[in-house]
């Protein structure tokens, strides 16, 4: 076991210098969107398979020595950076500053990367996950065309999202952030000759500009408030004493205020009250003075910023009100269902949040209001997943259901339950959705799972790891889903934020509400397509098992999902005890967060192991859910066939098929509103008085003008002299004007 | 005899002059060898080899401190040497460009690329001379040289015709500058500008007449020189009727030199004169030149009568940065170019003033390097036997260019999108210096109208555009002789219209330094 952890903890590089070359794992994915971009139908299709992965594989490799590299430690003290704004040092951290981005007065840009537990976890499901999905797609795309098209976008893709998780700043962050809502709306309308298609990409890049927007906004707001707080903070501030006042505005300079370093090191000086730290200038209470937030206190400047980050998360994470773009995202090929819209580029917000842990826990609101979005958005997509058919249709329903757990993890404080179960989220949600393009690939493209059934016996592979994956997700024991989830219920159990202490059972009971309810609909998807007997309706006769790089993958993600579960053991030495793994694993990442509550009091963050009693209680709610699903569609439904349903019952699933109408809220609430607002401006702005009037009349104005003043142009040089001397002599007669003044 | 005593540190700023004259005489000797068979393609090729050595020594002379020299009759300072590094650009592109014209036409002759040289050391000499006299000798001296240049190609009425009026206006004009120059004279008893300033204070107070006239009529013979409006009637015909390589010398070299002496005589003796005069007198003019040049440069279809419009209109633009120069009350100052030389001590009013002045010589630049290369894709695309009709020009010509000559088209592209002021090329920096200069002391009425007329003028060069790329090949469209001089300044031009635009570093580099005018 020592000789294991020893192994682990002896990086095989040098992580100083390993460091520099962080940037590598961003290019070598983006070279290779170049090439297959710019030269894939060239190349041929082997080629464009081998560039696409190698990129990817790359990465992964240096990926793993980036992880490796942030556990390192080195005679009983680990791998540690320098920081620009204290005199500390950031404990298991790599990063590297390549110098200014850009500059406009007092603000800066750096293009700096950082590795540290947090993203160095994130860089290995982007980079892993992703290589499988890029494996898994050479098969699934073999017979289309745009070939090269698909791996370039997915390449870049990747590229983003390591931008997204690698960059030490806001800007940088944003940038992926960007770049990933981009790729993903080139893959969702992938087949852009569909009109529908196009469409849901449309769907997605203008839902997803809204919280873009808010996030821009919110970034805005951190930057004066990082200026006003370097103005008025004093020396007690920054309780390290010394001269870290002029450290801190020293790498303000430096670095820029949005670098994550410095909203840290603002965390750790802004105290809550003066009353828990006499002699500060500045705490959560006082009153910005200078600039255009003066008047505002620092604490609700924070909030509403978190609240506007909230905002931009729920358009990534597809939170309410913003989640309506990923069930239709389901346009694009399944592969990037797989990696995109559920793996990786949906968890931002997650990340986001947790790169920000030290900003969260000084506001309970934003807090609060975090977890009961998570927790309205999870019942809401669990409910509308009950009656979809589509076997995309349900997996999306369920990814938005997942994500809000997550949030509820975030909101309510528990960071590494949040991050431990995007990760094996993100396993057992690639699994099923690979394993649903696997069954659409042997099924002529059958997505209705009324029309499918009884594949068990026809595709082997795909149903051995489609039921692990489900089981994973339904939190049935010894499965990663189980321990996630519970890990994160356990910690919203027993969690306080100051103000709003009804949160913990609330959320609490709700998402064993929730937890049911993934039971049923998994079970329910996996029953109808797996068991019974084939449908009539279906498509073809008998599926086909798809190809080895199909279910390779497969069986590496039901693996994955399987042993990820190490992860949630209290396996490691902690304070208070035995330590979950990844607790232990993220402890350095969230220290400050959890030191910055502990101080300020307004969050109390649960650091307790789960009982036994917890566990059996948490498996049984998923197992009463799976039961009832199998009882009805082994049992009830199958009785009654030929039967109709009670009226009741079908205006019930009428309502729940239809999304509960809220697409269609939206198109009489905002749309149709916007809609009319714009077709009145264009026709009476654009297209009579700017079109019209200013445009066409000015330049009919111009042109008649400047047509008339050509007659003057009659090519008479006497004409020419008159016209001098008569310049000349008005000239002459002004000046005698003034003169005579 | 009083001699004075002359040491070769006051021949010094006249090194570029003195190149060309050599070179000049070379080609002029040399032709007295050569039959009338005889090839000539060598000349050109000498002729720009002329124009870059001078314009390397000018460039050297920028860092040179400015100082007076020949008793106070010339000023060498780093922007009259900037300004004769622009006109020798002018010159070594325009002189490339002429290779394959005249060959077309038969009429490769030493003489002609000797009078362009002429021309060139008229303008470096206009640009520092610092008296009246010196001044007006050396306008003459390129005036007489572009007078015969002008019609040089005799056959046919056109070039004779545009000659001719072009003497008959440029004489009228010498007479008024040089009527004005008697006058300031007769109120001061001086014609150096330096030595004018105090007696000019004077005179102003006894004898307000005799100066406001005098300045206004020097005035109207510059204005006549750089084409602006009301002076401007003979620009339209006369660049038409030129050979057009000539045409380009005169938009970019004869009006940077132009803008050289008004600024010089203007500047000098400004501290003598009403203040608000300058100001009002330029800004009238500026505010007429850019509108008009605009609106008239609108309705036509001839491509190089349309250039000769616009290069109207971006006189009203430089006008403008001149205008700036005598600003009273100049706004808050930022600096786009790295600090002035001036240091930190100098007063807004100087640092604007140096601002202006920059703006003014890298518009110069910009407009020299974009306009000259416009005027080479012309030269290339007309044919003698269409003159006559007056269809060489049409934009018809310009029909598909893009299928036939994708690079040409794309320098045209590149040459109008800068004269429109259109980012990433060296039009829009310059545009965005004068204005901002403008903007900087107060001129902020004058900019609008700038801004707005020079969106007007957007039309008229993206047409131009569009015939290129948008609109078929004509049938029966003659074919497109390629000439290696002339693609070959096209191909700088370019270049030196996207990198400047882009990073226009090392200029700005020299421009810190020739925003320095003697005698301030």
């Amino acid at each position: 076991m020592d000789a294991l952890k020893q192994f682990f903890m002896t990086a095989p590089v040098d992580p100083a210098v390993f460091a520099q070359s962080l940037w590598l794992i961003i290019a070598l994915p983006l070279l290779g969107a170049f090439v297959c971009g710019v030269f894939g139908k060239m190349l041929g299709r082997a080629n464009v398979y081998l560039v696409a992965c190698a990129a990817v594989a790359g990465s992964f490799i240096l990926s793993v020595l980036a992880f490796w590299a942030v556990s390192h430690v080195e005679g009983g003290s680990p791998v540690a950076m320098e920081s620009a704004f204290s005199a500390g040092r950031i404990r298991y951290a790599i990063g590297y500053d390549y110098g200014t981005w850009f500059s406009a007065g007092d603000f800066r840009v750096n293009f700096g990367l950082m590795v540290d537990h947090l993203s160095g976890t994130l860089l290995l499901v982007i980079t892993g996950v992703g290589f499988l999905i890029h494996l898994y797609s050479t098969s699934y795309m073999e017979h289309d065309e745009g070939y090269w098209r698909y791996f370039a976008y997915l390449n870049l893709f990747v590229a983003a999202m390591l931008t997204l998780v690698l960059g030490d700043n806001l800007v940088l962050l944003f940038v992926g952030w960007e770049g990933v809502g981009m790729a993903s709306y080139l893959l969702i309308g992938f087949w852009y000759t569909d009109n529908a298609k196009a469409w849901a990409g449309r769907k997605a890049f203008v839902t997803n500009r809204v919280g873009d927007f808010a996030f821009l906004i919110a970034s805005f707001l951190l930057v004066m408030m990082v200026a006003a707080f370097a103005g008025q903070a004093n020396q007690a501030n920054f309780s390290q004493g010394g001269n870290q006042g002029e450290r801190y505005r020293a790498g303000l300079v430096e670095k820029g205020p949005l670098s994550f370093q410095a909203l840290e090191n603002l965390a750790t000086a802004l105290p809550v009250s003066t009353d828990k730290a006499p002699g500060v200038a500045v705490t959560l209470e006082s009153t910005i003075e200078k600039g255009p937030l003066a008047g505002f206190t620092f604490g609700g400047v924070l909030t509403v910023a978190l609240l506007l980050f909230l905002l931009g998360a729920a358009g990534k994470s597809a939170q309410i009100p913003l989640y309506i773009w990923l069930p239709d995202a389901m346009a694009g090929p399944t592969p990037v269902s797989a990696l995109i819209h559920a793996a990786t580029m949906v968890t931002a917000g997650v990340y986001l949040f947790s790169r920000m842990s030290y900003l969260l826990v000084l506001s309970p609101t934003a807090m609060v209001t975090i977890a009961v979005i998570g927790t309205a958005t999870s019942l809401l997509a669990a409910l509308i997943a009950f009656a979809q058919d589509d076997i995309k249709k349900v997996l999306a329903y369920s990814t938005v259901s997942q994500l809000g757990i997550m949030f509820m993890g975030v909101g309510m404080g528990v960071f590494w339950a949040a991050v431990l179960h995007l990760v094996t989220h993100a396993f057992f949600k690639a699994c099923l959705f690979l394993g649903a393009g696997s069954v659409m690939h042997g099924n002529a493209d059958e997505t209705d799972i009324k029309k499918l059934g009884g594949l068990r016996t026809e595709m082997r592979w795909t149903w051995a790891t489609f039921l692990v994956a489900t089981l994973a997700i339904t939190g049935i024991v010894p499965l990663s889903g189980f321990f996630s989830k519970d890990a994160i219920y356990h910690g919203i159990h027993h969690s306080h934020l100051a103000g709003y202490e009804w949160a913990a059972g609330a959320v609490y009971y709700v998402g064993l509400v929730i937890a049911a309810s993934t039971a049923f609909y998994m079970s329910r998807l996996y029953l109808l397509t797996f068991e019974g007997k084939r449908s009539p309706e279906a498509k073809i006769a008998h599926a086909h098992e798809s190809a080895w790089p199909m279910t390779m993958p497969l069986v590496v993600l039901a693996v994955l999902s399987v042993v990820a579960l190490v992860y949630a053991l209290p396996l490691m030495p902690g304070r208070n005890g035995m330590q979950p793994v990844m607790e232990n694993f993220l402890g350095p990442v969230f220290s400050n967060a959890e030191r910055i509550a502990a101080r300020g009091g307004l969050v109390e963050l649960d650091r307790s192991v789960p009982k036994l009693g917890d566990y059996i209680f948490a498996w049984l709610v998923a197992v009463s859910g799976g039961v009832v699903a199998a009882f009805l569609y082994l049992k009830f439904f199958p009785s009654k066939a030929g039967q109709p349903a009670p009226a009741w019952a079908r205006g019930v699933r009428r309502f729940a098929q239809n999304k509960f109408y809220v697409d269609e809220v939206y198109e009489f609430l905002i749309i149709r509103p916007v809609k009319t607002v714009s077709i009145v401006l264009f026709k009476l702005l654009d297209t009579l008085i700017i079109d019209t009037v200013l445009v066409r009349g000015t330049a009919w104005v111009t042109a008649r003008v400047g047509s008339a003043l050509r007659y003057v142009q009659t090519g008479d040089a006497q004409a020419y002299a008159a016209v001098m001397a008569l310049a000349l002599l008005g000239g002459a007669v002004y000046a005698l004007i003034q003169v005579l003044q | 005899m009083n001699l004075p005593t002359l040491t070769s540190a006051d021949f010094f700023p006249m090194l570029p002059a003195i190149i060309m004259v050599v070179g000049a005489c070379i080609l002029l000797l040399s032709e007295v060898f050569l039959s009338a068979h005889s090839s000539r393609g060598y000349q050109a090729v000498l002729t720009a080899i002329t124009a870059v050595i001078a314009g390397v020594v000018a460039l050297k002379m920028v860092f040179e401190p400015a100082r007076e020299v020949f008793l106070g009759f010339g000023a060498l300072d780093p922007f009259s040497s900037f300004l004769t590094f622009v006109v020798c650009v002018a010159l070594a592109l325009a002189t490339l460009t002429s290779a394959g014209f005249l060959r077309k036409r038969g009429a490769e002759r030493g003489e002609f690329y000797a009078l362009m040289l002429f021309a060139t050391a008229g303008m470096s000499l206009l640009a520092i001379s610092n008296e009246l006299i010196t001044l007006f000798v050396n306008l003459e001296v390129l005036s007489i040289s572009t007078y015969a240049l002008t019609s040089f190609l005799r056959r046919g009425t056109r070039p004779s015709e545009a000659g001719f009026k072009y003497f008959i206006l440029g004489a009228f004009s010498s007479a008024v500058l040089l009527y004005g120059a008697a006058l300031l004279y007769g109120a001061t008893g001086t014609t150096h500008l330096t030595g004018m300033v105090l007696p000019l204070a004077n005179a102003v107070r006894t004898n307000p007449a005799l100066v406001y006239t005098g300045a206004l009529l020097v005035a109207a013979g510059f204005a006549f020189k750089v084409a602006a409006v009301p002076f401007h009637m003979w620009t339209p015909d006369v660049y038409e009727g030129a050979p057009t390589p000539v045409t380009a010398l005169m938009s970019a070299g004869v009006k940077a030199a132009a803008f050289a002496a008004l600024v010089r005589v203007f500047v000098t003796v400004g501290p003598g004169l009403d203040p608000q005069l300058p100001l009002t007198l330029f800004s009238t003019l500026a505010l007429l030149t850019m509108v008009a040049g605009n609106l008239l440069a609108i309705p036509q279809r001839n491509v190089k009568r349309m250039l000769a419009y616009s290069s109207i209109a971006h006189a009203g633009y430089l006008l403008l940065g001149v205008a700036a120069l005598f600003a009273t009350a100049p706004g808050e100052a930022f600096s786009l170019l790295g600090s002035t030389s001036l240091g930190t001590t100098a007063t807004p009013q100087a640092v604007a003033r140096a601002e202006a002045l920059r703006g003014i010589l890298f518009y110069l630049l910009a407009y020299t390097v974009t306009a000259v290369g416009a005027f080479g894709v012309v030269s290339v695309l007309e044919r003698r036997e269409d003159e006559e009709r007056g269809t060489a020009w049409d934009l018809e010509r310009f029909s598909g260019l893009a299928q036939r000559r994708p690079g040409w088209a794309f320098a045209m592209a590149a040459f109008m999108l800068s004269l429109a002021g259109i980012p990433p090329t060296v039009g829009f920096l310059g545009k965005l210096l004068i204005f901002r200069s403008a903007v900087d002391a107060g001129l902020i009425g004058l900019t609008i109208i700038a801004v707005l007329s020079s969106a007007a003028g957007v039309y008229y060069y993206l047409r131009v555009v569009v015939y290129m790329y948008m609109r078929p090949v004509p049938e029966g469209a003659h074919a497109l002789e390629r000439n290696w001089m002339t693609e070959f300044a096209l191909v700088v031009s370019t270049v030196a219209v996207v990198v400047l635009g882009i990073a226009p570093g090392p200029v700005t580099e020299w421009l810190v330094q020739a925003g320095h005018l003697l005698g301030r």
